[in-house]
């Protein structure tokens, strides 16, 4: 019980935190320091009245001059960022990724069991350089595709990643938080 | 009016006196946030977020008109305790005055509105 009074709380505090970014530091280690006093150890009958009172974290950000605006801005400053990075992918993958790709074959090749040195003796044309460069387009085609693969696993990971986030409000909704209320 | 403008209407006409409010509620004791904020939720339509009355009494610090003190307490951790400043206790001295002058004067006209 204590634990979900807890998520609650930290819940709440995670939704302000981010709100109240733009704020000078000391402004907003303050407001945090008294929005979590003021929740202080609320037993479980109490934690949702405490959060429903204190209101949406966004508008006490908001109150305390952290403006939605300025956020907006330095989001989209990002964004605007993001896309120069991923343009330059764009050119400069197809040049990086053959030669990398290149070595991992030839990695892949010498640790393989399907080749042997004794093919090597046999025909030295089809040693990893050789049989990298036969099976070139096909392979550079599956390094490039994993290298897109991981661009898309560099992506943030999605936010249901953290811990739950508390909306007061879903105190009355949420039927798996409805033994608090 | 919509309902949106009234909301908006009330929402300015809030932000606008309840600093001062607050100041009044400091003009003879010294009081803890939460008490601060107890006192402003017993009043109907005073306070629709607790939440924001944080930033406002770190607001009224930073303007130099109310100050903090941290203080021991019976029941829990230390608590920071806020009183009026000299200039704090000025402004909510003209404020009275101007409140007072502009409530008077809407009534004037909204009484003959009303016809009472």
């Amino acid at each position: 019980m204590m634990t979900a009074t807890q998520e609650l709380i930290d819940g709440y505090l995670i939704r302000l935190e981010p709100a109240a970014r733009t704020l000078p530091e000391d402004r907003r280690t303050e407001l945090l320091t008294k929005i979590r006093e003021h929740t202080g150890t609320p037993d479980e009958t109490a934690v949702c009245d405490v959060l429903d009172r204190l209101g949406d974290p966004e508008e006490i950000a908001r109150e305390a001059g952290g403006a939605p605006s300025n956020l907006g801005h330095l989001s989209s400053r990002v964004a605007a960022h993001s896309k120069i990075v991923v343009v330059l992918l764009l050119l400069l993958g197809s040049i990086v990724v053959p030669f990398v790709g290149w070595v991992v074959r030839a990695v892949l090749l010498w640790a393989s069991t399907r080749w042997t040195l004794r093919q090597a003796d046999q025909d030295p044309w089809s040693g990893p350089e050789a049989w990298a460069s036969r099976s070139s387009s096909c392979s550079s085609r599956r390094v490039r595709r994993s290298a897109d693969r991981s661009l898309r696993e560099c992506r943030p990971a999605p936010s249901t990643a953290r811990p739950s986030v508390c909306q007061p409000c879903r105190c009355r909704t949420n039927p798996g938080l409805a033994h608090i209320t | 009016m919509e309902l949106g403008d009234a909301q908006n209407l009330l929402t300015q006409m809030r932000r606008g006196t309840l600093p001062y409010c607050v100041l009044a509620l400091l003009k003879d004791d010294e009081r803890y946030g939460v008490e601060i904020i107890r006192l402003l939720g017993e009043v109907d339509s005073m306070v629709t977020s607790e939440g924001t009355v944080y930033p406002l009494l770190a607001r009224l610090r930073r303007q130099g008109l109310v100050e903090t003190t941290w203080r021991e307490s019976t029941t829990g951790p230390p608590r920071r305790y806020y009183r009026l400043t000299p200039a704090g206790d000025r402004a909510l001295d003209a404020f009275v005055g101007e409140w007072a002058r502009f409530r008077d004067g809407v009534g004037h006209f909204i009484g003959k509105g009303t016809g009472t």
